[in-house]
């Protein structure tokens, strides 16, 4: 891919891309939109590099997660050496709906992957496929934690499942 | 199709969610254009690291091989002839008694007897040894 389709890709995905870095820093913008910065760096200076073998949606919401997880480690390891310059992650609760409330109470309390696997079907609006090309499983695994997951959900949320 | 009623349901609990959340979103060429400032840093900085860490085996280098001889580095033939004839004042202690015998060759006295290249010669014809008897034994 050239520098320019490169940018081309980035820019269609932009919005999904913020939206799955803010899922995957736990709703933290400050730290959702440098993970986003940091992981256009790594496209752009070749440490990840679209082999082609998914979509380049895939490959994006890849880099973003495997970003974010570094970032997580890093801010534990300066934690745990007692950094004072470490900020503590906030997620954006102020003004926020009881809806909304609710609705990330319940996935906070999902296993990650069922968590994750939600969050990229319903929020970003992938299909359950490309939800496990992007976490790197089968998509037999990934259809079970999405079955896993929705049922949680909607017992969670009160969804009834009559009408 | 009551599992679509929950599928329904969630989505439009995470489509409300996303509505919010991408009001928010910072617009792609600012981060973009601040991905790219960052891109170039890390390798100007990574070359420059890679330029000092050369240089400084070369700089080494030169200074060692470059350092003027200084005086004391060669002694004057003189001074070096007295430690080459220098001996110790004990060195005579050395010289032990017989010494001498190490270090040359034994002579064989002459002439050679002709027995000596006689193979038929019967043995008798050897000259006894003469070794004397130890003391208090009678032959």
């Amino acid at each position: 891919m050239t520098p320019g389709e490169i940018e081309a890709e980035l820019e269609t995905h932009h919005r999904a891309g913020f939206a799955w870095s803010l899922a995957c820093c736990g709703r933290d913008r400050e730290e959702a939109e440098d993970v986003l910065q940091a992981s256009y760096l790594k496209i752009l200076d070749g440490r990840a590099e679209f082999a082609g073998r998914s979509s380049f949606k895939t490959f994006l919401f890849g880099v973003i997660r495997k970003t974010a997880s570094e970032a997580r480690r890093r801010r534990l390891v300066r934690e745990w050496f007692g950094a004072h310059s470490v900020r503590t992650p906030r997620a954006a609760t102020e003004n926020a709906s009881e809806d909304r409330l609710a609705l990330l109470g319940a996935l906070a309390k999902l296993p990650r992957r069922q968590r994750e696997v939600l969050e990229l079907v319903f929020y970003i609006g992938l299909t359950v496929e490309e939800a496990a090309e992007t976490l790197g499983v089968s998509p037999g695994t990934a259809r079970i934690h999405y079955d896993r997951g929705k049922r949680r959900m909607a017992s969670l949320l009160g969804i009834s499942k009559h009408d | 199709m009551t599992e679509d009623r929950v599928e329904r349901d969630l989505a439009a609990r995470f489509q409300r969610l996303r509505d919010e959340d991408d009001s928010h979103a910072p617009l792609f060429r600012t981060l973009y254009d601040a991905a790219h400032r960052k891109d170039s840093l890390p390798r100007r900085r990574f070359f420059m690291l890679i330029a000092a860490a050369a240089t400084i085996p070369v700089v080494v280098a030169v200074v060692v091989l470059r350092r003027p001889a200084g005086p004391a580095r060669f002694l004057p033939e003189a001074d070096a002839n007295a430690i080459a004839a220098w001996t110790s004042p004990t060195e005579s202690l050395l010289d032990t008694p017989g010494s001498e015998l190490y270090g040359e060759a034994p002579a064989i006295a002459e002439p050679i007897p002709e027995w000596i290249f006689d193979s038929n010669a019967p043995s008798s014809t050897t000259p006894p040894l003469s070794t004397p008897a130890p003391k208090g034994v009678s032959s």
